[in-house]
């Protein structure tokens, strides 16, 4: 069991709610993003198009992040998840560096989104889900994918751009998928294996 | 990057300790600067204390810091080894100075002359990330290391000033950091060469928004005023001596305080085909 996701470029209209969606359901403090869409604009006037490349954690088979975590905080599981025991980080923030996909954030604290107020009800029920100085980064909704269900912003795509599923089940919709389309990780060349995939579908 | 400015003082400060306790070691070796030996050692002990200080601040959770004995392989897990283990031998060092015999101390003197360079390189080369193009190159950590050796010959040059050492000794130390500023210079220089492979970084040092500080401060102040104060420096003992030293110490601690700033400031990531 090795879960993955593919994106499909065709699809992405770059409309965020994924973005959106991820910070609802994980209740992510300001600055801190477990996905994004990068925006580009190509081309020159009137002939321009825009470019939608939606990142978060890529999961790695051969993470950069759990090679220099200095003290094995981040883990590979078995169904190829990474995540951060937030009880061993020491918050050196080394992970955050070493992520070529700037996929992780740094907790420095967790603060209102309306400055000078107190934490609305919803922030307040967020915030015991964060350790403030330790790092924080997508987990493929972890508890939603152990509970049968899929990671939110694959249920949020409106375009159906994300597909979620097991990579190692050839069967699967994400394996058909990538071996249909030639879906290609980004920066392969790192050899960090993602369990992320692009397609343009 | 923003700048990570409690790295920026453990890499400087460890790099003064590494340094200070490879010139002593050094000197001692070659039978000279006996005058320096135990300020120096204290210099370097401090020096390196602060280092490993500042390091502690730079974590937000300091009280699990050592969970990082369990992954001593890691980056951050051999720096913090390295430390550790040139910290004892340098306190071996500095127990030996006085009492034991002239080989054993030069042994441990030895030993810790390797260490040094050692953690000096490798505060440097735990930055090599494939992740950040800027800093994945061999001429970081030799920066590191050189920038460290440079320090300490201008940290041992204070002491033997301060000390009213000999014009013959001073004269050595004088050739030595010439040759040290000058290896700097060649080392920064591939390291900032080295940059023009991903476009983006490249032009942050030579055209964008930080030359003033790689140009003013790390060339300028870092290496073109130590160099021209080690050319018109007083031949024999003095206050005049001592006053140039301080000042080009002060000169080159300001231009690997930027060195190691800038490293931040331009290790961005890589594009992602955007």
């Amino acid at each position: 069991m090795r879960y993955g996701m593919v994106i499909d470029l065709q699809r992405c209209v770059g409309c965020n709610s994924c973005t959106i969606a991820c910070k609802q359901a994980n209740g992510t403090p300001p600055g801190v993003l477990r996905t994004r869409v990068l925006i580009k604009e190509t081309g020159t006037y009137p002939n321009t198009r825009y470019q939608y490349l939606p990142i978060l954690c890529m999961h790695c088979q051969v993470p950069e992040c759990s090679r220099v975590c200095p003290t094995g905080a981040t883990k590979v599981l078995e169904n190829g998840i990474v995540t951060i025991d937030k009880d061993a980080c020491i918050g050196c923030q080394f992970c955050v560096m070493a992520c070529p996909y700037g996929a992780r954030s740094f907790v420095e604290e967790y603060t209102s989104y309306f400055p000078g107020q107190e934490m609305t009800a919803y922030e307040k029920s967020q915030s015991g889900r964060f350790q403030t100085g330790t790092a924080d980064k997508c987990d493929f909704c972890a508890d939603r994918v152990a509970a049968g269900e899929l990671p939110v912003c694959v249920v949020t795509c409106g375009a159906h751009a994300r597909i979620f599923g097991d990579l190692d089940d050839p069967e699967s919709e994400v394996s058909k998928l990538v071996a249909q389309h030639h879906g290609k990780q980004l920066l392969s060349e790192l050899g960090s294996k993602p369990s992320v995939f692009y397609i343009n579908g | 990057m923003e700048v990570q400015w409690t790295l920026v003082l453990f890499t400087l400060f460890t790099g003064l300790g590494a340094g200070t306790f490879a010139f002593v070691a050094t000197t001692d070796l070659m039978g000279k600067a006996e005058e320096i030996r135990s300020p120096g050692s204290w210099m370097a002990l401090i020096s390196l204390a602060i280092g490993g200080v500042s390091s502690v601040f730079h974590l937000a959770h300091p009280e699990r810091a050592l969970l990082v004995l369990s992954r001593l392989g890691t980056n951050v897990g051999r720096e913090f080894a390295l430390l550790a283990l040139t910290g004892l031998v340098l306190l071996l060092y500095m127990g030996l100075t006085r009492r034991a015999a002239a080989s054993t101390r030069m042994t441990v003197a030895a030993i810790g002359l390797l260490l040094s360079a050692a953690l000096a390189f490798t505060v440097g080369a735990t930055y090599m990330l494939p992740g950040r193009p800027a800093w994945n190159t061999f001429f970081l950590p030799l920066t590191y290391l050189v920038s460290a050796l440079v320090l300490g010959v201008f940290t041992g040059y204070v002491l033997l000033a301060w000390k009213r050492a000999g014009a013959d000794l001073l004269r050595s130390v004088g050739v030595m950091a010439l040759g040290g500023l000058v290896l700097e210079a060649v080392v920064v220089g591939f390291y900032a060469a080295s940059l023009t492979t991903p476009a983006m970084v490249g032009s942050v040092i030579l055209t964008g928004s930080v030359p003033l500080l790689f140009w003013f401060l790390v060339v300028a102040i870092g290496l073109v005023i130590p160099t021209l104060l080690m050319l018109v420096r007083p031949k024999g003992p003095g206050s005049k001596q001592t006053a140039v030293a301080g000042i080009a110490l002060l000169s080159v601690v300001a231009g690997g305080l930027t060195e190691r700033a800038l490293m931040f400031l331009v290790g961005a990531g890589p594009t992602l085909g955007l």
